[in-house]
């Protein structure tokens, strides 16, 4: 039973408000509380309000997590501003394309990355040629004639995590 | 699947390689982990810039390109190197095991001396340039071929006419024959001296023995000496004048191979020519002059006065005149054929030797005192026989190897 409807719970709605309690936490760890609690009653919002047809745990994660994503960035760009707020719904919607805020980040991450990549070691490299190509793990098992295919998970695992000490710990540059 | 197999998962989220599946089972696991749930969210960044096309190919083709330590697995690479030591080695081997080569002698490097140059020769008068060209031809048609045998009658003549001086007598005793005759050398000649300027007969001369060796040094001596002669007193003799200081600074090896460069010449013992006081033995006949006119030995000259010393030799020789370790004058004379040396004050050494000297001209009067020294020179001033004639006779009648002489002219200054 939901007690703000009084109607009786959905999976669709276990599964926000487990979203709510992940979202909050990992935002509180980035922002303070109420930042944090107001973040997430907007991701929430958003998926109400855009995606109320997307009902499936599977989609609902990680769209929740691009929602969140976007309204962490938009938290950071105007506490950036130093008190010169002005409220989000005064600026007209953008169109579907990246702003050029966006563009410059992922240019710059994808820069980063191509410069990490290539410090990878043969193996390491082959792998991720082979994830980027769009293949599965299981291919990859086969492709790379790895025993099974947690030999690849493992693999995969370790690379990922060299590959994330070359760009210093976060995928992102920190500011 | 366990948690951390779940972990292993992300790195598959990011790339889009995830089966449905293994998408559920991570999903379900971050909506139950807030550990996974975070790390899922900051792969968010990494799978934003995955799932665009341009960062996408940007990535890829980092991967594409090789490595920076990949050229170590090219075969290529090991080929290379291969080779290269190989010939290394090889080249090693071929240098250690080849035998030394041998050297080429190095080029053999002769010290040669130039043969000096000639004095120039200053003609003092048109009228004697007409007689020295008269002489010039006279000695050119009777020039012998260098180191060749002809008849004597060309070597005399050769010989320039000898006029004597007015207080000669010609009842004057001849001068006797010399002491040392080379092997093929003319019959002695005897007789007046009138007898004596004449030529001799070439068909007695070549009848009689072979030709003896003509003085082709003389002949050039000749040439040299009277290229540029100047009539002092009598008219026939000459004057060589230089012009450059009379002086021959040459001394030691320098020296020695002066003289052997030098053409040979005054060999041939010829008996001195109706010069009074040339008696028997090897010797030479000095004269000073001042002014043009001959003064006794003793003259006492101004200090930097110039003087001059007239030096004949009775006999074809080698002179030196020596002041010092300094040469003014070293070559070969022909008998009776003065040479001058324009000097001043000082202390002369004549030294007049049948054969040229080897050694150093440093030590040339050391060593000819030395060889010398108990020989009885005779030493005949003309003064005493003959009014005008200042001339001092210096004789030698040892015989060999003591032939020479050794005579030292002290010009006198106040």
């Amino acid at each position: 039973m939901d007690p703000a409807t009084e109607r009786p719970g959905t999976e669709r709605d276990s599964v926000l408000a487990a979203l709510r309690e992940r979202i909050v936490a990992y935002a509180a760890s980035r922002l303070s509380r109420d930042a944090a609690e107001d973040l997430a009653q907007e991701v929430l919002l958003v998926i109400h309000e855009k995606y109320g047809n997307v009902r499936e745990p599977a989609e609902l994660l990680p769209l929740s997590m691009q929602i969140l994503r976007y309204k962490m960035m938009a938290h950071f760009r105007k506490s950036a501003r130093h008190g010169d707020e002005v409220p989000v719904e005064d600026y007209p919607l953008a169109d579907d394309g990246d702003s050029p805020e966006d563009y410059a980040r992922k240019k710059e991450i994808s820069v980063r990355l191509a410069a990490a990549v290539k410090k990878l070691g043969v193996e390491c490299r082959k792998l991720m040629r082979l994830k980027l190509e769009g293949r599965t793990f299981s291919e990859i098992r086969t492709l790379l004639g790895a025993r099974s295919i947690n030999t690849v998970y493992t693999w995969d695992f370790r690379c990922r995590k060299h590959l994330l000490e070359l760009m210093s710990g976060s995928w992102e540059a920190r500011k | 699947m366990t948690r951390p197999d779940l972990e292993k998962l992300l790195g598959g989220y990011a790339a889009g390689t995830l089966t449905a599946e293994e998408r559920r089972a991570l999903f379900d696991a971050a909506l139950a982990d807030q550990t996974l749930f975070d790390a899922l969210a900051d792969e968010e960044a990494l799978r934003e810039v995955l799932a665009d096309p341009a960062c996408r190919e940007r990535v890829q083709s980092a991967l594409v390109e090789p490595p920076r330590t990949i050229w170590l697995r090219r075969p290529a690479v090991w080929a290379l190197a291969a080779t290269v030591a190989a010939a290394v080695v090889l080249t090693v081997a071929v240098v250690r095991t080849r035998p030394a080569r041998v050297m080429a002698p190095a080029p053999q490097r002769i010290a040669m001396a130039k043969k000096p140059e000639l004095p120039d020769f200053v003609t003092s008068a048109p009228e004697q340039r007409a007689a020295h060209a008269s002489r010039q031809q006279a000695v050119t048609e009777a020039r012998p071929a260098p180191r060749g045998f002809t008849p004597p009658a060309t070597v005399t003549a050769a010989q320039p006419a000898f006029a004597p001086p007015a207080s000669v007598s010609a009842n004057e005793p001849a001068p006797a024959a010399p002491v040392k005759e080379l092997a093929a050398a003319p019959p002695a000649r005897t007789g007046s001296l009138a007898s004596r300027l004449q030529p001799s007969a070439p068909a007695a001369a070549g009848a009689a023995a072979p030709a003896p060796p003509p003085p082709p040094a003389a002949s050039t001596q000749a040439v040299t000496v009277t290229s540029a002669s100047e009539a002092i007193s009598p008219a026939d003799q000459t004057v060589v004048r230089l012009k450059r200081p009379a002086s021959l600074p040459v001394t030691g090896r320098d020296a020695a191979k002066l003289i052997k460069v030098m053409p040979g010449a005054g060999l041939t013992r010829q008996a001195p020519e109706g010069k009074a006081g040339s008696g028997a033995g090897f010797g030479l006949r000095y004269t000073l002059i001042r002014n043009g006119a001959e003064v006794p030995p003793d003259t006492t000259f101004s200090p930097g006065e110039p003087a001059r010393l007239r030096v004949e030799a009775d006999e074809g020789g080698y002179l030196y005149v020596l002041a010092g370790k300094r040469a003014l004058f070293a070559g070969s004379v022909p008998a009776n054929r003065p040479v001058l040396i324009d000097t001043k004050e000082r202390v002369l050494h004549l030294v007049l030797l049948p054969e040229p000297d080897s050694g150093p001209l440093s030590t040339l009067v050391s060593r000819t005192r030395q060889q010398f020294s108990g020989v009885n020179l005779r030493v005949q001033g003309q003064t005493e026989q003959r009014s005008g004639d200042q001339s001092v006779s210096v004789q030698n009648s040892s015989p060999p190897p003591q032939t020479g002489v050794l005579a030292d002219v002290s010009i006198n200054s106040r």
